[in-house]
């Protein structure tokens, strides 16, 4: 049984009307709805990757921080030597044993943090800079390091668990 | 009851203007999620420098002190 219908066309004519209005609408939604849509996966692609480089900024900062304190040179020592080799940092007292060696390298792909026989490799980090952090006279007090991650940069001062005293004594 | 009138091929106005809801509704869900993920990964960011900043801080103060 058909319904009644207050319009004078047929129930096709009026189908294939509110169709058309139909995807009219969806068309216009969608239209309005894309540049909304777009910035929305614009903006999470972008604060994706600040996320990322975030991440592995956190992870080179505690890395960096626990092996800086893990080097305690005794208290009759007067100095640091640290060695420069390159693209590396060596620092020796870690673990207050003159024969072991914290290293801080950067390979061109990965920044290594430990001892040079295991270190911790972080990627996905680039313009790496390794320095010493010193007190102005040239006193070597632990490790400064920046890079750039995320699309930002970042820079990291991590010092040493102790300091040598400079009217110590013992020169080492 | 309903407030709408069926026709012959079966199309009725209340549901297309449902379906026309669901789907701005899921647009607007869809970018809402976007954009919480993106405030989510800017309050990572800040965490992550105020966390190295007061590291930083700290070093400072130590090797001010060892001066």
């Amino acid at each position: 049984m058909r319904e009644s219908s207050s319009k004078p066309r047929g129930d096709a004519g009026a189908t294939f009307a509110h169709t058309l209005v139909a995807l009219a609408v969806l068309v216009a939604m969608s239209a309005a709805a894309y540049p909304l849509a777009a910035s929305a996966i614009a903006a999470l692609g972008k604060a994706a990757s600040a996320a990322f480089g975030a991440s592995r900024a956190l992870v080179a900062d505690a890395s960096l921080r626990a092996l800086a304190a893990r080097v305690r040179p005794p208290f009759w020592a007067a100095s640091i030597e640290p060695a420069n080799s390159g693209d590396a940092l060596e620092a020796p007292w870690l673990d207050g044993v003159w024969e072991k060696t914290a290293v801080v390298s950067w390979d061109g792909e990965a920044l290594r943090i430990g001892e040079a026989e295991a270190a911790f490799r972080v990627g996905g980090l680039e313009h790496v800079e390794l320095a010493w952090l010193e007190d102005g006279s040239g006193r070597v007090l632990g490790f400064a390091l920046a890079f750039e991650a995320g699309g930002r940069a970042w820079r990291v001062e991590a010092p040493f668990g102790a300091f040598p005293r400079p009217n110590a004594r013992v020169a080492w | 009851m309903r407030t709408s009138r069926r026709t012959d091929s079966g199309w009725i106005e209340a549901d297309a203007a449902v379906a026309l809801v669901i789907i701005a509704l899921a647009a607007a869900g869809a970018a809402e999620a976007g954009f919480a993920g993106a405030r989510a990964a800017r309050a990572l960011v800040a965490r992550a420098d105020t966390v190295i900043a007061l590291g930083n801080d700290h070093a400072g103060k130590l090797v001010e002190a060892a001066r």
